[in-house]
């Protein structure tokens, strides 16, 4: 193992399509947050995840062994399907301060923005995350 | 507060421009539902206590002379008076922050500007879906309020300090007054706001926002 092995950062962004019920979306967000803030905290990740009604939206980061673990957890969740990343790698510094719920709701814009942005558009809805959770400034 | 007036098929419209204006104005009335159009947002608001339920189609056009802050400002001041609209945001060419203010300020949704009529159509499907169970929540919580107004100021401290988890004894120590005093208070409480259980108490304090108030060092 290198010295510098935990220093490393890995992050990977990815939208996928929710399964659940509308009529479950509620409960499954409040149950899915609660969960998720605690334990991304506590292995190092950090990132914001963003709901649409139909789709998820999420950016995560930190040590690589952490962040491939929990993409293997996320790609059995059974409450989405047809998950798509849309840009994974190394990165020099954290874009966000914690982990965080961006944004949970219905809108019609937002829902075309992100799967209008599935083809080379990682870019913008990085930084509609970003904008969304006040971090856009994090890095100087 | 009165009781809400449901007309949930009214759309207000607010745009300077008068063409634009009066290009959705025809589009809602083409999906078959009321119109309201205003040509100044300061119309809006004069006409804000009793206009009917509904979505609010608003436009916001003097982006270069304010900060996408004052446009989350802006939204925060329609859903104060009247927080069950429904509240769409129009913008030509938007930024990703406008559309980020408008959203976490409380707007349902967002639409660009000039609004065709196949934009329009899902997101005033989407804006009168959600609108009943925001005027359900409203009129809770002004039937919840206005039985909150029948607490004494100290039946209300005992009721803050239940809701913040406290026990019947530390409540009791904070208000300097004994814990069978604490006790009959609460009795009181579940009386007047017509309560048989805690949990009932605790949702009833979430939806009037007595929890907003907090308590000082709970």
């Amino acid at each position: 193992m290198r010295p510098d092995e935990d220093l490393r950062l890995h992050h990977w962004l990815y939208i996928s399509r929710c399964v659940v019920e509308p009529a479950w979306t509620a409960a499954m967000m409040d149950t899915l947050v609660a969960h998720a803030k605690g334990r991304n905290a506590s292995i190092g990740l950090t990132g914001a995840l963003l709901f649409t009604g139909t789709h998820f939206l999420q950016a995560l980061e930190g040590p690589p062994t952490a962040l491939a673990l929990m993409r293997a957890a996320i790609g059995e969740d059974r409450r989405h399907t047809a998950l798509v990343t849309l840009d994974e790698g190394s990165i020099p510094e954290r874009r966000f301060a914690g982990w965080s719920l961006a944004y949970a709701g219905g809108s019609i814009y937002l829902a075309n923005k992100v799967r209008g942005a599935m083809d080379g558009g990682a870019p913008a809805l990085m930084h509609l995350l970003e904008t969304f959770v006040g971090s856009a400034g994090l890095q100087a | 507060m009165g009781e809400i007036n449901v007309g949930q098929s009214t759309v207000h419209i607010v745009d300077s421009d008068p063409a634009h204006r009066r290009d959705l104005a025809q589009m809602v009335r083409q999906l078959g539902l009321d119109c309201h159009p205003f040509a100044a947002f300061s119309d809006l608001m004069e006409a804000m206590g009793y206009l009917p339920a509904g979505c609010i189609l608003l436009a916001w056009r003097d982006r270069a002379a304010n900060e996408a802050a004052a446009l989350g400002a802006v939204v925060r001041s329609v859903l104060l008076q009247r927080p069950e609209m429904a509240v769409v945001i129009m913008a030509a060419s938007p930024t990703i922050a406008d559309v980020v203010q408008a959203l976490r300020a409380g707007a349902i949704d967002f639409l660009e500007i000039p609004v065709q009529t196949e934009m329009l159509r899902p997101v005033l499907d989407h804006g009168f879906a959600v609108l009943p169970a925001r005027v359900a929540r409203q009129q809770r919580i002004g039937q919840a309020s206005a039985l909150t107004t029948q607490l004494t100021p100290r039946e209300q401290e005992v009721l803050r300090g239940v809701v913040a988890g406290l026990t019947n004894r530390a409540i009791a120590e904070r208000l300097r007054i004994g814990v069978r005093t604490v006790e009959m208070h609460r009795g009181n409480i579940m009386q007047k706001l017509q309560m048989d259980n805690l949990a009932a108490l605790i949702r009833f304090a979430i939806l009037t926002g007595i929890l907003d108030h907090g308590l000082d060092a709970a």
